[in-house]
Formats: C-alpha cells, sequence, structure tokens
C-alpha cells in the first residue's frame, strides 16, 4: 500500500514538441514541494499565477511559468494538486520534474492521478474508465462517447433501471413483510411491467456494446476475397487517401495485415487477409481458424470480386452473412466499355456493390462512403446516447440480464415473492457493481415513502 | 456523602430493568448458574406488554423461534398463556411463514413472574438504579434510588422506554416510563457524562376502549388457525384458545375530526423533537401523509381472556383526549365506544449502538451491556433475544469464553444485532424478512437445525432437546438423500399422479409430490422419524435452486466476514481513505470488513483499500 502513497508528479501533456506544457503534482503536500522552486507564491486556490521557476539547490533560473493551485477536495485528485504550466518540448518539463523529484515529489504511476480521483470519491468507476478512454480515444467520435461516460451518463442510465427493480422490489417486500396489513392489493402487473422496463432498458445498453465498441476499438472489416482479387492494391489506395493513425502491429502474426484508418471521424480496421492458402472457396477459406475468428469479430465484410470473371451472386453472399457485407468489382480499368457499364448497373444505392479500380484509384472515395453508410445503417452509431465499451460492463449487465429473466419466470410461475425478490437483488447488485456503488437495502424506506404502513 | 447501605453480596450479572429484555437476560444468566440480581421497580409490573397484546408476527416470530431453540422463555410462555394462534404468509413461500399469537397479558406477565419467582440463583431487587459504579472504564456495580448499593461484575441495562421518558397527550407533558408508570432518572444523564451518545427516539400506543361499549356486530370477527402451530419447540401437546380479534375502518368523518385538530397535535406543534416509526404510525400521520386514502383500518384486540380493556390497533394517536374520543365514535362500531385511556407517544432516551460490540457490551466500559429499547429498538421480540444475548455474552466473558455472535446467515438475532451496530437508526429499528439477505435459509421452520450447535454451546437448552434437534437434522440428511437417490415407483399408495416411475425429489421439484402428501409418506416410508425432519427435507428440495443460490453467496462474502479488523486500528494511517469512510469507520469501529462494508458512508473502495491494508 505504501507504494501508493505520497505526492506525485508528472507530465499531463504529451510528451516532445508543442507549445505549452503541463506538469501535475498532486498529494498531501504539493504545496510544499513547489514553493522553494516558485518566487511567487499563488495567493489562494485558482488564481493563475505568473511566476519563475528556479532549482534552488542552485539558484539556476529553468522557466516563466504559470502555477495554479486547486486546494483538496475542490481538485481533480480530491488532494491537494498544483498545475504549472512551462513551455512544451523535451527539455524544460523534464528539468521541472527532476527538480520536483529532488524536493519531495516523486513520479506518479500510470493512471494514479485518476486512481487518486476515483479513491477520493471524485469520480465512481465508470467515470474513472471514460477518463482512460478519453485519454487514449484515437477518433473523435470514440472521444465523444467516452465523454459521454464521464458525465456520468451511463450511471445515470443505470440508476433509471435501478429505481424500476427497486419499484418491484417494494411491491414483492410490502406483500411480505406488511401482509398483515390492510394494505391495498399489489397488482401484479406492476411487478411484471417494471420488470420488463428493466429488461427492455438492459437490453438497450447491451445492444450499443457493440456500437460503443465500434467507435471505441474501430469498425473490424476484413477484406476477402480471391488472391490476386486486388485485395493488398484496394488498401493501399485507400490508405493513400486517408491518414494513416497506426499502421499496423507488424511481425506478430502473418495471418492478416490490420490497418487503422481515421474515415470522418470514425476508426476503421481494415484487415488484409492476402496469405491465407489459396481456393476458389471462399466457404473453405473461412474454414481456417484465424480468419474465421476474424470472420466472427467482423462488424462489416468486403468482398472483392473480378468482374465479369465472377458474377456477384449477391442475395447468396448476403444470406451467408450476419454482418453486414459490401461487394466490391475490382479492376474495371481493365474492362471493356460495356462490362463496365454493366458493372455500374450493380452499383444501385439499394445494392451492396461498389465498382472501382484500386490501381487507377477510381471510385474509392464512393467505396468509402458506402461503407460508413453500411456501418450507420447496421449500427446506431450515434454518438449522443449512452453506449457500453467496457466488457466488464456488458458481463455485469448480461449478469442483471440473467437474474431478471429468472425472475420473470418465477414471477409467471406463480411462485411466492421471496424467491422473486432474490433474482430481483442479485440484478441490482449486478448493476451496482457496474458503478462500484454500496447495494444497502432501500427497499423499506421506499415502501415507507410510498404505502401506509401501520394498523 | 450520604452513608450507603451495602446489603448486597457481589453479584455476577446485575440486570436492571424488569421488560421483556430484563426477564429474558436474568433468567438466562441465572440457568448459566450465575449469581444474578434482577432490579426492577416493581415486580408487578414485571414482563408487562405496554402496546399491543401480541407475541410473534412478521420476522418476530422467526426471532422467538430462534430465541426458543437458545432456551428462552418467550416461546414457552406464549404457547402456555396465549389466546389466538395464527401462521403469518401461509399463502406464500415457507420463508416467510411466521408464527403470531393473541396474549393474554395479564396471564403473560405472571407466567413470567412466576417463572422468576422459582429461578435458582436468581436474586429479585425492587428498587430503581439510578447510578452506575466505575472503576476504571469497567462497570462495579450500581446505586438504586434509595441508597442500596448493589455490587456486581457485570451490568445489563434493559430500561426500556423508561429513560428520561416523556408522555404527550396533545399539549399535556407527563413525566413517566409507561401510562401511570415514573421514569427513569439520573442513569443517562450519567452515562452522558462518561462521554455516551445519547438521542432521542418516540413510539406511541393507541387508546383503549371498554369491552361493554363496543358494537362487534359491525366489525368482521378474524380468529387463528385451526391447527394452530406452537412458538416453541418444547410444547408438545397444544390446544390452544381461539378468541377472535375484529375488524373495522375509519372514514373520511374521522379523518375531517382529526384533520381539524392538527395544530394541537405535539407531532405537528414541534413539541415532540424525537423520531417515530414509520411503519407504525399514529393515525394523525396516516391522514396527512396519506391523504388519498378515504379509509384506515382498525383491529380491535382483547387485552386479555374476558378482558374489559380493548386495544385499538392502528389507532395510535398523540391528538388532545376529546379529539381522540370524538373521532374514534365515528367509526363504525366504536359510536358509543368509552376510553379506559387515551392512546399517547412517549419519547425516551436511547444510546445509538455503534457504541456497542457485537456482544452487546459497550465498547469503552466492560462489563456493562445494553438491551432492548435502549439500543433503539422496538418490539418485545427485538428486546427479548438482546436481553438473551447480552446475558449470555456476559456469562462467558465472566467465564473467560469468546462471546456467541451469530452471522447475518445464521440467524434473524445475528442480523438484528448486526443492523443496530452498523447501521445508523433514526426511527425505532423493527425486525422485517427483508432485512435478512440469507431470507431463504432463515425460515421460522428451522430455527433449530440452524441453532442447535449454538444453543448447546451456549449450555440453557436442556440436552434433551439438542439431542432431539441433532436427531433431527440427521433424519433430514438421511430423508434428503433417500429422496435424492430414490426412484417413485408408479401408482404408489398416496396417490401420486406420476405418469412413470421417477425420483422423488424431481417429483417434488415439479409439484406432483406436495406438501399434503408428507403426512402418508411419513406414516408409509419413515414411521420412524419427526415429522418436523421429513418437513425440512421436503422444503430443502423444493427449494433447493433457490437455498443453493443463497448458500454460494454466503460463501462469496465470508472472506470479508471473516477479515477481522484489529480493535484500535488507526483509521488516520491510512491516508487514502474517504474523508466519509473514515469518519463514519472511526465512529463504528466496526469488528470486521463484512460489517465495514454495511455501514453507510463507507465506500467499496474504502473497503478495497482496507482490505489492502489488512493483508
Amino acid at each position: 500500500m505504501a507504494g501508493y502513497e505520497g505526492t506525485i508528479a508528472a507530465l499531463s501533456t504529451p510528451e516532445g514538441v508543442g507549445g505549452i506544457a503541463v506538469v501535475r503534482v498532486s498529494g498531501p503536500d504539493a504545496l510544499h514541494v513547489i514553493k522553494p522552486c516558485i518566487s511567487r507564491i499563488p495567493p489562494e486556490p485558482l488564481r493563475a499565477t505568473f511566476t519563475s521557476f528556479t532549482n534552488p539547490e542552485d539558484g539556476h533560473f529553468i522557466d516563466d511559468v504559470v502555477v495554479t493551485y486547486f486546494k483538496s477536495p475542490r481538485s481533480y485528485t480530491g488532494e491537494d494538486l498544483v498545475e504549472i504550466s512551462c513551455h512544451g518540448g523535451r527539455i524544460i518539463p523534464a528539468l521541472i520534474l527532476d527538480v520536483l523529484y529532488t524536493q519531495g515529489a516523486r513520479p506518479a504511476l500510470p493512471g494514479e492521478f485518476t486512481r487518486r480521483a476515483f479513491i477520493n470519491g471524485k469520480m465512481d468507476l465508470t467515470q474513472a474508465e471514460a477518463v482512460a478512454d478519453v485519454i487514449h480515444a484515437e477518433t473523435e467520435k470514440s472521444l465523444k462517447s467516452a465523454r459521454v461516460l464521464l458525465h456520468g451518463r451511463l450511471s445515470r442510465e443505470l440508476e433509471e433501471i435501478r429505481h424500476h427493480l427497486m419499484e418491484a422490489a417494494s411491491l414483492l417486500e410490502i406483500g411480505l413483510d406488511f401482509s398483515d396489513q390492510d394494505i391495498e392489493t399489489i397488482n401484479p402487473e406492476e411487478i411484471r411491467d417494471r420488470i420488463e422496463r428493466g429488461l427492455a432498458h438492459i437490453g438497450d445498453l447491451m445492444a450499443s456494446y457493440q456500437t460503443g465498441r465500434i467507435l471505441h476499438d474501430g469498425a473490424r472489416i476484413p477484406i476477402v476475397g480471391k488472391p490476386n482479387a486486388g485485395k493488398s492494391s484496394l488498401l493501399n489506395a485507400i490508405l493513400k487517401e486517408e491518414r494513416v493513425i497506426t499502421s499496423d502491429i507488424p511481425g506478430t502474426t502473418r495471418d492478416y495485415i490490420e490497418e487503422r484508418i481515421n474515415h470522418s471521424g470514425y476508426l476503421l480496421r481494415l484487415y488484409d487477409t492476402a496469405g491465407l492458402r489459396d481456393s476458389r472457396d471462399f466457404i473453405e477459406l473461412a474454414g481456417l481458424e484465424k480468419t474465421k475468428k476474424l470472420m466472427k469479430d467482423a462488424d462489416l465484410m468486403v468482398m472483392i470480386t473480378e468482374f465479369p470473371d465472377e458474377v456477384p451472386d449477391i442475395a447468396g453472399f448476403l444470406d451467408s452473412q450476419e454482418i453486414p457485407g459490401l461487394i466490391v468489382l475490382n479492376k474495371i480499368d481493365r474492362l471493356p466499355e460495356e462490362d463496365v457499364r454493366k458493372a455500374l448497373s450493380y452499383t444501385k444505392p439499394d445494392q451492396p456493390v461498389v465498382a472501382v479500380s484500386a490501381k487507377k484509384d477510381i471510385h474509392i472515395s464512393v467505396l468509402m462512403d458506402r461503407i460508413l453508410d453500411l456501418l450507420k445503417a447496421h449500427y446506431i452509431l450515434n454518438t449522443e446516447s449512452v453506449m457500453i465499451s467496457h466488457l466488464r460492463h456488458q458481463n455485469q449487465l448480461k449478469a442483471a440480464q440473467k437474474a431478471l429473466l429468472r425472475a420473470q419466470e418465477a414471477l409467471k410461475a406463480g411462485l411466492s415473492p421471496e424467491f422473486i425478490a432474490v433474482d430481483i437483488r442479485e440484478a441490482m447488485i449486478a448493476l451496482d457493481d457496474i458503478t462500484g456503488k454500496t447495494t444497502s437495502v432501500e427497499v423499506l424506506n421506499h415502501i415507507f415513502s410510498r404505502f401506509c404502513i401501520g394498523k | 456523602m450520604f452513608h450507603v447501605k451495602h446489603p448486597f453480596e457481589e453479584f455476577d450479572v446485575i440486570v436492571v430493568g424488569g421488560g421483556h429484555a430484563g426477564v429474558e437476560a436474568a433468567l438466562a444468566a441465572a440457568r448459566l448458574r450465575k449469581k444474578t440480581a434482577f432490579v426492577t421497580l416493581s415486580l408487578k409490573s414485571v414482563a408487562r406488554m405496554s402496546c399491543n397484546p401480541s407475541i410473534g408476527g412478521l420476522a418476530k416470530g422467526h426471532l422467538v423461534r430462534e430465541l426458543d431453540a437458545l432456551g428462552g422463555e418467550m416461546g414457552r410462555a406464549i404457547d402456555r398463556t396465549g389466546i389466538q394462534f395464527k401462521m403469518l404468509n401461509r399463502s406464500k413461500g415457507r420463508a416467510v411463514w411466521s408464527p403470531r399469537a393473541q396474549a393474554d397479558k395479564r396471564r403473560y406477565a405472571e407466567y413470567m413472574q412466576q417463572t422468576l419467582l422459582h429461578a435458582a440463583n436468581l436474586h429479585i431487587i425492587e428498587g430503581e438504579g439510578t447510578r452506575l459504579i466505575f472503576s476504571q472504564a469497567s462497570v462495579r456495580g450500581i446505586y438504586l434510588k434509595d441508597g442500596r448499593l448493589v455490587p456486581g461484575k457485570t451490568v445489563i441495562l434493559t430500561n426500556g422506554t423508561f429513560l428520561n421518558g416523556l408522555i404527550h397527550i396533545g399539549p399535556v407533558q407527563i413525566s413517566a416510563g409507561r401510562y401511570g408508570e415514573r421514569p427513569s432518572v439520573g442513569l443517562s444523564d450519567q452515562l452522558k457524562a462518561e462521554g455516551f451518545v445519547v438521542k432521542r427516539l418516540k413510539t406511541g400506543t393507541p387508546s383503549r376502549v371498554t369491552y361493554r361499549s363496543i358494537d362487534f356486530s359491525r366489525m368482521s370477527p378474524q380468529y387463528g388457525d385451526p391447527n394452530p402451530e406452537p412458538f416453541s419447540y418444547t410444547t408438545i401437546s397444544f390446544h390452544p384458545k381461539d378468541i377472535p380479534c375484529y375488524l373495522t375502518y375509519t372514514h373520511e368523518q374521522t379523518h375531517e375530526i382529526m384533520r381539524s385538530a392538527l395544530h394541537r397535535s405535539p407531532l405537528y406543534t414541534g413539541d415532540i423533537q424525537g423520531t417515530g416509526p414509520r411503519y407504525c404510525p399514529s393515525i394523525e400521520d396516516k391522514i396527512v401523509r396519506f391523504h388519498e386514502k378515504p379509509s384506515h383500518p382498525l383491529f380491535l384486540e382483547p387485552e386479555w381472556e374476558g378482558s374489559e380493556q380493548w386495544y385499538i390497533n392502528g389507532f395510535s394517536s398523540s391528538l388532545p383526549i376529546d379529539i381522540q374520543f370524538k373521532a374514534l365514535r365515528t367509526v363504525p362500531g366504536l359510536e358509543k365506544a368509552e376510553f379506559i385511556k387515551p392512546g399517547y407517544a412517549i419519547e425516551y432516551d436511547y444510546f445509538p449502538s455503534y457504541q456497542l460490540r457485537h456482544s452487546l457490551e459497550t465498547k469503552d466500559i466492560s462489563g456493562l451491556y445494553f438491551a432492548g429499547q435502549i439500543n433503539g429498538t422496538s418490539g418485545y421480540e427485538e428486546a427479548a433475544v438482546q436481553g438473551f444475548m447480552a446475558a449470555v455474552n456476559a456469562c462467558r466473558a465472566l467465564d473467560g469464553q469468546d462471546p456467541i455472535i451469530f452471522s447475518r446467515s445464521e440467524a434473524y438475532i445475528g442480523v438484528l444485532i448486526d443492523d443496530l451496530i452498523t447501521k445508523e437508526t433514526d426511527e425505532p429499528y423493527r425486525m422485517f424478512t427483508s432485512l435478512a439477505e440469507y431470507r431463504l435459509i432463515l425460515r421460522a421452520d428451522n430455527a433449530d437445525h440452524r441453532l442447535y450447535r449454538a444453543s448447546d454451546k451456549i449450555g440453557i437448552q436442556s440436552q434433551q432437546m439438542i439431542r432431539r434437534f441433532k436427531n433431527s437434522v440427521q433424519e433430514r440428511d438421511y430423508i434428503k438423500h433417500f429422496f435424492k437417490t430414490t426412484s417413485c415407483p408408479k401408482g404408489t399408495p398416496w396417490g401420486l399422479s406420476a405418469l412413470r416411475s421417477e425420483r422423488y425429489d424431481q417429483l417434488i421439484k415439479k409439484h406432483i409430490l406436495r406438501q399434503e402428501h408428507l403426512p402418508d409418506i411419513h406414516r408409509k416410508l419413515f414411521p420412524e422419524v419427526q415429522s418436523h425432519s421429513l418437513d425440512q427435507a421436503f422444503i430443502e428440495i423444493l427449494y433447493e435452486g433457490y437455498i443453493h443460490r443463497q448458500e454460494q453467496m454466503v460463501k462469496k462474502m465470508s472472506l470479508l466476514e471473516e477479515k477481522q479488523i484489529p480493535e484500535h486500528f488507526n483509521y488516520d494511517t491510512v491516508k487514502s481513505l474517504s474523508n466519509e469512510g473514515r469518519e463514519k469507520l472511526k465512529r463504528y469501529r466496526p469488528e470486521t470488513l463484512g460489517q465495514a462494508g454495511r455501514i453507510r458512508g463507507v465506500s467499496p473502495s474504502d473497503i478495497q483499500i482496507l482490505l489492502i491494508y489488512l493483508t
């Protein structure tokens, strides 16, 4: 535990070239640590103070800085916190940190500021997770969805579900603990209704998991097709057009190549499945273990065919998929005029077919827009609504759902209320696990607020 | 200084207060062969039921059964003196069935008084305890008001509503412990001076009317069960009386009269400071909070067999007497009602129980125990189990033994004491089944199976009963094994409708083999076992899935429950605790991490941090 104490300091802005860098110091001695280094002490919290930063050991001037003091508990971490805005670059922030370390601060561990904020009750678990998401967000869209969580929207959403369950629990308990009183008969319909509404809400959140994951981790889009159909050239054509964010995790596996691109603010992960064994039969290809897994987790499939050697079996292709698919007719630059017309006749807006030339860069941007359209049509990529993007949340929701389904069944079977109450309580505990909130028995309080008790 | 008379030798245990907590405490200590003093204002008023004439009820019936399994007196007393017995919640599952009885208040109190008079090792002292004697944070005895000194090694305070008791009837205030009885002053001031936190609570009791003035023809009679079940495991032959209660309703006119006089109620004038129980509100409270309800039920209950005094359950009030009168006389059947006593509200001192350990000993003064309403509970049953447990633990401490502490998964007694010590109460605490998270395991019907080991360890219950409990557990296990391994042939003599031969446990789970088949099965398959054992085997198989899930939950939680926090643990050294969490932990000083987690304001991350610290 000792490892987590003390006053910590770290650079809070990205390392490297930049106009301004911010160094944060947090902990009981934050002010004490910085005092000897600056000529003007902030006169009060939240007042940005311009001052010079010197090394108290040798009196050497380091930088002109702006120092802001946040007094506990009104700071990000909930502790005393000092922010030093200095000039960017690699040298100055490092010098400042060196001085702070000699003055009694220690380097912060990864995520330690947020950890402290959580421990000090400045945010609940979902918010803490969202902070990590904001920091790691690769695109604007995923940043937005993370921000929704950060503002506690998920917690509020869960609170709403919890409210339904609380109502159901109260109705059940009143039938048990106050059955000796002449209380208005409880309508089992309302219990059923509350459970159903809780379930529907949980269902929505669970469905948003895929969406949340797409926004957060990116949409997974394998490009499949026969060798020489032009998969690699298609990927290259796309990459030339778009800004590359991360270029692949190389070497570890030769099974496929992953490229991440940012298209209109959405993160797309394209997989070139080249290197797979040559086969005429696409299904047979899919039988391979790695590809299978890739297919299983895919959000959209892009299939390249060589027109007109292969006439696309659109209906058959779509039927074989649970996820949206897009057929790409490649190499239209090499086709005679008449075949091009034929190819283009497939590419109607209601058909998931695009005719392109990867080599000559024809219709690549159309292809990209079609990909996005298909994703949007299939998944609700609305960054304003709450989305689940963490497996932990999804698992807890699953547990709550399971318990509520059991409650529903028990209710249908006419079991006594105390059994249904067990399931509802389990569901509530599962939900409370997401926010890290303690489950206390508020059911009685709820009963007293709603029913006239006492004969 | 006045001269102190010193007429007594030192006692092992001094019980102060003669209510339901005091009686159980005194009997338990005496039965554990400790030299016991029982200090009460007057023997005549011992074990008096100051409010409703009944024992048991939802969740409370569970407490009485548990107390009985451990060797307490309450179950036997009500079985011998009750005048109507009913199993509540019979239409629901077995875990929430609760026995309840209408009591004959006089005979119940007489029974207890006689039992006390005949108990060995018990010395009854009539007097008022006014000042405790301390020596170096240990209790040494108590002074009575008349100057007598009662020396003792341990003291159990069970003063009920008597500590600085103040009765309110409309604008009138009377200093009293119960209606017509003096309050006890001095003790709580002394404890306050010793550093104890004292707070006020409020409770109320309804008016009583004369039998001859009630027109029962306008009310519906309410009888007990045709085949009543006793409370006590020791009661073998049971043929109690079945005297009815009566149900009637208030209506708009009643409410109108009370509403017009609300400004004269001390609840609304602000004269009453203490918080009253929401589960037992006064009639004026109900009218205000639930103004949309046109009527409220009233149950008329005799206070004893042939009683001239009838209790009006549901009409607790602190309005002026004239208003209570006028309003009550609008109720069907009570048009000519004559009052014996008006309803009243009483305020009294209690000690928030975070000042206690789970043994019910105070944290700061060794040998001093609190039990009953003084801890902020309400109800005879809640008081009785605390009195019993305090005495058992006082005696064990005298013998250098560990206290007996029930977990929340073992007994309602465990839930009650843990709740008291861990949760802040701002209203009198009453037992509810919904407070027990392991409700399906903690049934009124298996108190003996759950507690026989602890009962044996305590040593009050007779060895004969302990053997019976133990045998029953073995029989239950045998029958369960039989049910799970044996197929029931098609066309059994007891007329099961199974289409083909199937295992018994499957037939039970499919509701083909039902409760009503048990007597036949008992006769033909297990004539030698107690029917109770067969019943238990049946229930446990029927609810196996749910019971299993609750047992899994108990196991999961036991990690935290077993993690002890050192008694003088310094929470200030754990810098990362939340401020609120730290403050609460310092106040409650929980004994285990499990208990810490139940304190409101202590967050899961506080618990995680403590877990890391303590490991």
